[in-house]
């Protein structure tokens, strides 16, 4: 009776500790609201022709089979008579796919027509989110936003390639200011 | 210096003006109608080593009704004279999309699960077809065939890029067989 009751305590503890990690897509560290700089660098012709500072927000929450990331970026154009400021706002939820670690959004977006495609891989403590947008020429243009977490230190890098514009790569860090 | 009377000047500005959108439409579907056969040189990037390798090339355009399909077969062959290494074939049919010459593919796919996301453009006499793929560890591989109609039949360039960097192009040319 007694083994028996032992055999049905470790299954209980086998299926918990599998539920839970089924309910998380990502590291426990991961979830919360990070802020912080960078610089954001343009190039052209493999040289960086244009440096801008710039402040990042990402509040990464949980959501039915998956994550939601949304974030702001801010970038600053400081010059005589033309600083101004530019921001940017996106929201993405992704879902589990069938292949482990990587995420899409529930339906994606029909890229001809000219929505975005994104999707998402984590790798240890690295989470990576592409977006894949075609303009109205049929070029295309990806972004990729690698952010790895180091406690509650988040470090940044977004490059964006593709035939639409120049390359650019934004490194920065972030802290994280709410759980 | 003879001075334009300003008649001639007004006829020689008006065909200017006629002549400029002329130059910078797209050529239409049925102009790449056809099959076309030759073949080209591959240079690729295999690990750490660079390789270059001979490939023949068939590609049949079919305009249809609310797109094109498209089908084509590559033989690669060895370094060793006369040695096949591989054959590849594929047919994916397109359909216009809410863009001016810009397509999408017909079939519905989830890149998610490998299959690869096409779609195409025209953009003069250059018709490119794109397919991205996630691969199972979330990095792109982003594919690219580019067709520019010549007097003889088309110029082809095609590019492989792997997570942003180029891992393969071929330069090819090809003959018009059949209409």
């Amino acid at each position: 009776m007694h083994r028996l009751l032992a055999v049905a305590l470790i299954a209980l503890i086998a299926f918990s500790a599998r539920a839970s990690m089924a309910q998380d897509a990502l590291p426990e560290g991961f979830y919360g609201h990070f802020a912080g700089l960078g610089l954001s660098e343009t190039m052209a012709d493999g040289k960086v022709v244009d440096v801008k500072p710039r402040d990042f927000d990402v509040m990464i929450t949980k959501s039915p089979d998956g994550f939601a990331v949304s974030w702001k970026t801010t970038e600053y154009t400081i010059r005589p008579r033309r600083s101004k400021l530019d921001a940017e706002d996106e929201k993405i939820v992704f879902m589990k796919s069938l292949r482990d670690g990587l995420f899409g959004e529930k339906v994606p977006g029909n890229l001809a027509d000219g929505e975005s495609a994104y999707w998402a891989r984590l790798s240890g403590k690295t989470l990576d989110v592409y977006r894949l947008t075609v303009n109205n020429e049929g070029r295309h243009e990806i972004a990729v936003w690698q952010r790895t977490l180091n406690g509650d230190s988040m470090d940044l890098v977004f490059q964006r390639s593709g035939e639409t514009s120049q390359p650019r790569v934004v490194k920065g860090t972030l802290t994280r200011v709410k759980p | 210096m003879p001075t334009m009377p300003s008649k001639r000047l007004a006829i020689f500005l008006a065909l200017v003006f006629w002549c400029l959108p002329a130059a910078a439409q797209n050529a239409p579907l049925s102009d790449f109608a056809g099959t076309y056969q030759g073949s080209g040189v591959a240079e690729g990037r295999d690990n750490v080593y660079f390789t270059v390798t001979a490939r023949d090339l068939d590609v049949t355009i079919k305009p249809t009704g609310a797109g094109f399909d498209v089908s084509w077969t590559t033989i690669s062959h060895g370094a060793a004279r006369g040695q096949r290494v591989s054959r590849k074939s594929e047919t994916v049919s397109f359909l216009a999309s809410e863009r001016p010459d810009v397509f999408r593919a017909a079939a519905k796919v989830e890149p998610l699960d490998g299959e690869p996301y096409y779609w195409a453009r025209v953009a003069g006499r250059t018709l490119t077809i794109y397919a991205m793929t996630i691969a199972g560890n979330g990095a792109y591989e982003l594919t690219s065939w580019s067709r520019t109609l010549t007097r003889t039949g088309m110029d082809l360039t095609f590019r492989r890029l792997s997570d942003g960097e180029a891992v393969r192009t071929v330069r090819g040319k090809l003959v018009r067989t059949s209409p």
